[in-house]
């Protein structure tokens, strides 16, 4: 290894040596770690802004990958969490939840994703995973008055190890077919394709657990339900990114000859997300768990995406996700804001008459829930609109019929959402709950945030021909 | 001439810009300023309109988004110039009608609610992208939803979600057809899908999707349950812009993507499209007939009367031989769109009149309204001698030029289609005669309160519309029959 390679990884040391100072000076200064951590983000936007590569390099022994598109979604990163800690902090501040901690384990996890998406073997691939999703489990429990949280961080422990088990298996599976944790020499290695075909199975399994597929899916809502919102904002976003990218690297890079194999499996797994997510979610009062569940439908038409993407190309599924997670990230901000201490705005009837409360609260969360239906002018629609047009062109229209049936179920819930903060009259109790949990750092942020929702969505090029910048044409 | 401004989207975005303006700030006179500003831009767009081509006029091109060959295309022709003309017209009216009609709290949301739809509804008819038409068809049904559920009647947030998941619901077998049609065309241009030619068998898959799409929109039976609740539940505004507009974007989809594209996929199914418009006529007729609220009568009417709109569409088909007869039947059936805008709009504003005096639309709670109010009664019994078809007023026209054209392709259709003559009469003279005429037997009706100043001009503006069309027809068939005679050509170059 060359000392020049170290100038590649300086937004890793960066992230990774500020967590630990944060976490040294945190003991001293209580209330530093908040301002030390949007700096050290900002510190990682313009040192990868300033640097960012024009040709993949490959480093550590191959594993680890520095290029456009690991750049750019890191970037999307260092946005997301910062975007993140501005939001919850009056409600973190409220629950005496203010801590050093919950910056420093949330940055460790953020550096568990930048390992993640840089990874190029196996190896680096599962720590930047476990490193991801240890602080994760703590990040639940922080709260320690409530036994929920304990709950869920328990069901989220032991599911993630199992699915990190199930990924275990399944490479070790592809190391004794290939003899190599190389994605590239995985690729091109003369092997048995039983075995290796085993062992796609098994990582496919592994990464669908993850994202929550649908069979793999029970885990999520439970968990959303169960976090405290600042947190379940964290798990829903930032590691869909990540686990995204090492999900294109190994189809791409490790898989990319079985594609006729895993195209079926994402198809499979897509295809029920979007249906069991979309139904199901109708069942919810808890929009939390609603969410988890509009969660697994977005989930599905992601892995749609990815099921095309062999003929008609990634840029649709990459668009698709960095929108969904913008707009997702978008709506927990506005449940926080209906939050306060000691009321957590948790029921979709804790949003009745939120329009004559919160006018402007209100109608945000209403271009948020109809960008999320994929209603235009929104943004999601054009995410949509790209994965289907992927699925029509691949020559799938009756599976675009299918996807879109299940999407129109789906808006009722977010309509539902709608009809409660606009059709209905809050109750008493709901009229007496002061003013949200938001600075007005943060109300003005979220304001441009799901203002942008609508912007953006008169203009989609402009995220667009990022995605198009970022894959490299 | 050349004109700088880009004249079709200052008609578009204006209104919407504004009525996003009064959300914020609001101001009385606003809405109705915008309306004024609007018909002005939209009489010198008419005075600036070539009628003696069919080509589409001030075209506006941008690129959108290049990367997915999407285009920001806006063209005019005679279809979409009347059909916009009719949009401002009644956004106007509505926006005059709130000044009594509207709580003053509520006012300002209810007429930016319904200047930014008019906006979008331009939009559909300007749009020449595939795209850019689909985002403000689905685009206009976020405002309209709200004005339902918010400002409706006791059932409205039923009736709205009916309306909006119907509406969704066949939408996305119109986003699908587009795609497809996109990806055969490598263009989302509504243009160059008009030179495509696909295949027959995926011309027919595209025409069932498409008439999905489109027939719940406009609202063809059986596909119609969503309208009698929706124009029922929806306040006066709300009933008169779905009936009056919203209804024909369904229609002018069919006459912008289903009869030039897939003339073969239309000709081969021309059948079915006639015998579920000859339903509607006939056997929706009688249902209005035993309607108890008033509004849910001319919520049927109104399906009863877009019946002959896609027949005269689509009975093209029946008559490849004879183009002069088969472009009658489609410019009766444009006809039938503008008259039936006018007129169903003016019925729901009488039926709102009454409702914000009495607070009730059921018909046997009236009787003996013209010993109270002589004016409304007259304006009541011209629009309801429109909604029937008396020859002088608008209504006569269009479905006139349809039997006629359908006499041509059978003389059974022309039956069917004639039975309205007589349905139509039963249910809107028996409507009318238990609300106006009889001796009071309802305390309230005797205290009605007279027509306020706003009315007036409402119902005049409307009447004038009315027998304007119905006594010189020439003046819409004058911008109309270039494309239309166009959209024959297209449809009928199938042998």
């Amino acid at each position: 290894m060359r000392i020049a390679e170290l100038s590649l990884v300086y937004p890793e040391i960066l992230v990774a040596s500020a967590a630990s100072i944060i976490l040294l000076i945190g003991v001293y200064f209580k209330r530093g770690a908040y301002v030390l951590s949007l700096v050290t983000l900002l510190a990682a936007i313009i040192m990868t802004v300033a640097k960012l590569p024009t040709m993949s390099h490959t480093i550590f022994a191959g594993g680890f990958v520095v290029d456009r598109f690991a750049n750019v979604m890191k970037l999307s990163l260092f946005v997301l969490l910062g975007l993140i800690f501005i939001y919850s902090k009056n409600y973190m501040t409220m629950r005496k939840f203010m801590n050093t901690e919950f910056f420093v384990l949330s940055l460790f996890s953020m550096l568990g994703m930048m390992i993640l998406i840089s990874s190029r073997n196996f190896l680096s691939m599962y720590l930047g995973l476990e490193l991801l999703v240890l602080p994760l489990y703590a990040l639940i429990v922080m709260v320690k008055d409530e036994s929920k949280y304990a709950e869920a961080a328990i069901k989220y422990f032991v599911i993630g190890s199992m699915g990190a088990g199930i990924l275990l298996y399944g490479i070790s599976f592809v190391y004794g077919a290939t003899g190599s944790f190389e994605f590239a020499e995985v690729m091109t290695a003369k092997t048995s394709p039983l075995t290796l075909q085993l062992g796609l199975l098994f990582v496919v399994a592994g990464i669908a657990l993850e994202f929550a597929a649908v069979p793999f899916h029970m885990w999520l809502p439970d968990v959303y339900e169960g976090s405290p919102t600042a947190v379940t904002m964290l798990i829903g976003t930032l590691p869909k990114i990540a686990v995204f990218v090492i999900t294109y690297r190994l189809l791409t890079e490790a898989f990319g000859n079985l594609d006729m194999q895993w195209m079926h499996l994402l198809l499979a797994l897509g295809m029920l997300s979007i249906a069991i997510g979309n139904v199901l979610a109708i069942a919810q009062d808890n929009i939390k768990r609603m969410l988890a569940y509009s969660t697994i439908g977005h989930i599905g038409f992601i892995l749609l995406g990815l099921f095309t993407a062999p003929s008609a190309g990634y840029i649709a599924t990459v668009y698709y996700v960095l929108v969904y997670v913008f707009m997702v990230l978008a709506s927990f901000g506005i449940i926080i804001a209906v939050s306060k201490q000691g009321f957590e705005a948790e029921y979709i009837s804790d949003y009745s008459g939120l329009a004559k409360r919160k006018p402007w609260l209100a109608f945000m969360m209403l271009l948020v829930m109809l960008s999320l239906a994929g209603v235009p002018p929104l943004l999601g629609f054009y995410a949509k609109f790209l994965i289907l047009q992927n699925v029509v062109t691949a020559g799938y229209p009756l599976l675009a019929i299918v996807a879109l049936v299940f999407t129109v179920i789906g808006s009722f819930y977010y309509l539902r959402v709608i009809k409660a903060m606009y059709f209905e009259e809050s109750s008493k109790e709901l009229a007496t709950v002061a003013n949200g949990s938001l600075t007005t750092l943060a109300g003005l942020v979220l304001s441009v945030h799901s203002m942008l929702l609508l912007v953006l969505g008169l203009v989609p090029g402009v995220i667009l021909s990022l995605c198009l910048n970022m894959l490299g044409g | 001439m050349n004109i700088t401004v880009p004249l079709l989207s200052t008609i578009i975005w204006l209104p919407i810009i504004a009525g996003a303006v009064m959300l914020l700030w609001p101001m009385r006179y606003l809405p109705i300023i915008i309306s004024i500003i609007s018909l002005g831009l939209c009489i010198s767009l008419g005075a600036h309109f070539d009628a003696s081509t069919w080509q589409m006029q001030h075209m506006e091109n941008m690129a959108w988004v290049p990367a997915l060959k999407l285009n920001y295309t806006l063209g005019v022709d005679g279809i979409s110039l009347l059909l916009v003309l009719l949009t401002v017209f009644m956004t106007f009216l509505v926006n005059i009608a709130a000044f009594t009609q509207v709580d003053k709290k509520q006012f300002n949301a209810y007429c930016a609610a319904f200047i930014i739809m008019q906006g979008l509804m331009c939009g559909v008819f300007f749009a020449l992208d595939a795209v850019l038409f689909y985002v403000f068809f689905e685009a206009m049904m976020i405002p309209m939803f709200l004005i339902i559920g918010l400002w409706g009647g006791p059932e409205r947030v039923y009736a709205t979600f009916k309306f909006i998941l119907y509406t969704f619901f066949g939408s996305l077998f119109l986003l699908v057809s587009i795609l497809y049609l996109g990806h055969l065309a490598d263009s989302f241009s509504i243009l160059d899908f008009h030179k495509l030619s696909v295949g027959l068998q995926a011309q027919r898959w595209l025409f069932w999707a498409m008439l999905f799409a489109f027939a719940v929109k406009v609202p063809m039976w059986p596909v119609h349950t969503w309208l009698p609740d929706a124009h029922t539940e929806a306040p006066t505004g709300g009933s008169v812009i779905l009936a009056a507009i919203t209804l024909k974007m369904g229609a002018y989809g069919m006459l912008r993507f289903m009869l030039p594209v897939l003339p073969m996929g239309c000709a081969f199914f021309a059948g079915p499209v006639i015998i579920l418009s000859l339903i509607a006529i006939g056997y929706i007729g009688l249902v209005a007939i035993i309607q108890k609220d008033m509004k849910k009568l001319i919520a049927y009417s109104s399906i009863a009367h877009m019946g002959f709109v896609t027949l005269g569409m689509f009975i093209a088909f029946k008559m490849i031989d004879s183009e002069p007869q088969a472009v009658v039947g489609l410019e009766g059936a444009i006809i039938q769109m503008l008259s039936h805008g006018l007129v169903s709009g003016a019925l729901f504003f009488c039926v709102g009149a009454l409702y914000v005096r009495m607070h009730t639309r059921m018909i046997d709670e009236y009787g003996g309204v013209a010993n109270v109010l002589p004016l409304y009664a007259a304006f009541f019994m011209l629009f309801a001698l429109a909604n029937v078809g008396l020859p002088g007023t608008s209504g006569f026209v269009g479905e006139f030029m349809v039997i006629l054209a359908s006499f041509r392709a059978s003389p059974w259709y022309a039956f069917f289609a004639a039975t309205t003559l007589v349905l139509g009469a039963s249910y809107t003279l028996w409507m009318y005669k238990r609300v106006v005429f009889g001796d009071i037997t309802n305390k309230l009706v005797s205290s009605l309160q007279v027509l306020t100043v706003n009315e007036r001009v409402v119902f005049t503006l409307l009447a004038v519309a009315i027998l304007l069309i119905g006594v010189w027809p020439n003046l819409l068939l004058y911008p109309l029959h270039e494309p239309a005679t166009h959209l024959v050509q297209q449809m009928l170059n199938i042998r």
